[in-house]
């Protein structure tokens, strides 16, 4: 069987119209693969930043999985919540990135957006807070057709992963 | 050197140092740096915590606490799983002399061989409410981790919240042994395993 592992940081989150957020992410993968060990989902903690627009996550990454075929490589999905003054969280952002299919190291940078309200929500949202969610998160992620979404940019999820691979070059893959 | 055949487990030497650390904040930082890893690692060669030198932020508009304080350490391991991180926790003095938390920091030791330098953020857990936040500014207790190797893990990092406030600048040169032994790819290009063996 042929392996693969992913290990590295969400290193933060920057470009964002707040600077106190946490982010929470999962991965996703094919039924050809495997996961063997570490965590497929987590939340990282939330910053609020002394100086400087980068919220920083250090949140740690370390997954192994088995496959038995490159379909459904696995990808991470994000989720950023803004962490306002009264602890409440509201949505600013949603992403994905492929797990990289090269070994190395990689730094990531994973652009995101937010659905797009009527007038009414983008002016409520100002002023009383929070912001509207996809009822399906996994509408980031897959292959679906959006084309009844409206959304707006975020800013980048920052990621430093590296891929250690096993046993491809038996099966004739080259990565 | 040839790969030993029949090897079922390989070597990650790191060393290199904790260069400087930016928090012009504070004048006086002292490092403590630990490592967590995996239940499949084993530290062989290094120390298991290290305790830096007392550093005064320099007198100039840089404001650096230069430590240039060594990391060398050997871990052997059967798996990637787990792979070792440097938790580096920054110590200093409050007015009223107790030792208090600046920041912390994490990182992975580095992933394929060669020399690499990073900057890694540092940041410092924050009080959950005014109330506690002013209490402890009177009883000169700040919030830090009862164990930094939380730091280390992704459980348990929902609940903190924290206040990223400076940047810790490291150099490693990494070297490894038998990972190609047993198959394992760590950069693109390497092309070995059947075709290799003829």
């Amino acid at each position: 069987m042929a392996e693969v592992h992913v290990i590295g940081q969400i290193v933060g989150a920057s470009e964002f119209p707040e600077n106190d957020l946490f982010c929470k992410w999962e991965a996703h993968f094919g039924p050809a693969w495997k996961r063997l060990e570490g965590e497929v989902s987590g939340q990282t903690q939330v910053d609020c930043p002394a100086s400087g627009e980068m919220a920083y996550f250090a949140h740690p990454i370390d997954l192994h999985f088995a496959t038995r075929g490159l379909q459904g490589w696995p990808k991470l999905h994000f989720e950023v919540f803004h962490y306002d003054w009264a602890g409440r969280s509201s949505l600013v952002g949603y992403g994905f990135a492929h797990v990289p299919s090269q070994p190395g190291l990689h730094k990531i940078d994973c652009v995101t957006w937010r659905p797009t309200g009527s007038f009414m929500d983008e002016v409520s949202s100002k002023f009383v807070g929070g912001g509207i969610q996809l009822k399906r998160p996994d509408l980031v992620y897959e292959l679906h057709d959006r084309r009844n979404v409206h959304s707006t940019a975020g800013g980048k999820v920052h990621l430093e992963l590296s891929v250690i691979l096993r046993n491809f070059d038996k099966f004739g893959v080259e990565c | 050197m040839a790969a030993e055949a029949g090897a079922s487990s390989f070597m990650l030497n790191v060393c290199g140092q904790i260069e400087s650390v930016e928090l012009p904040h504070y004048d006086y930082i002292f490092l403590i740096y630990q490592f967590v890893h995996g239940d499949d690692w084993e530290r062989v060669l290094g120390l298991e915590e290290g305790v830096s030198q007392l550093s005064s932020k320099s007198a100039d508009v840089r404001g650096l606490h230069a430590f240039a304080f060594p990391v060398e350490v050997t871990f052997k391991s059967t798996n990637p799983h787990g792979w070792p991180q440097l938790v580096v926790t920054a110590l200093g003095t409050d007015i009223w002399g107790n030792q208090v938390v600046r920041g912390y920091s994490v990182c992975h030791l580095p992933m394929q061989p060669g020399r690499v330098t990073k900057r890694v953020p540092l940041f410092a857990p924050q009080s959950s409410s005014l109330m506690s936040k002013l209490q402890g500014l009177m009883q000169s207790e700040h919030p830090l981790y009862t164990d930094p190797k939380i730091l280390g893990q992704g459980q348990g990092r929902q609940v903190t919240r924290v206040r990223s406030l400076g940047q810790m600048t490291l150099n490693f040169s990494t070297s490894m042994k038998n990972t190609r032994a047993l198959g394992y790819q760590l950069l693109p290009g390497e092309n070995f395993g059947a075709a290799a063996a003829m």
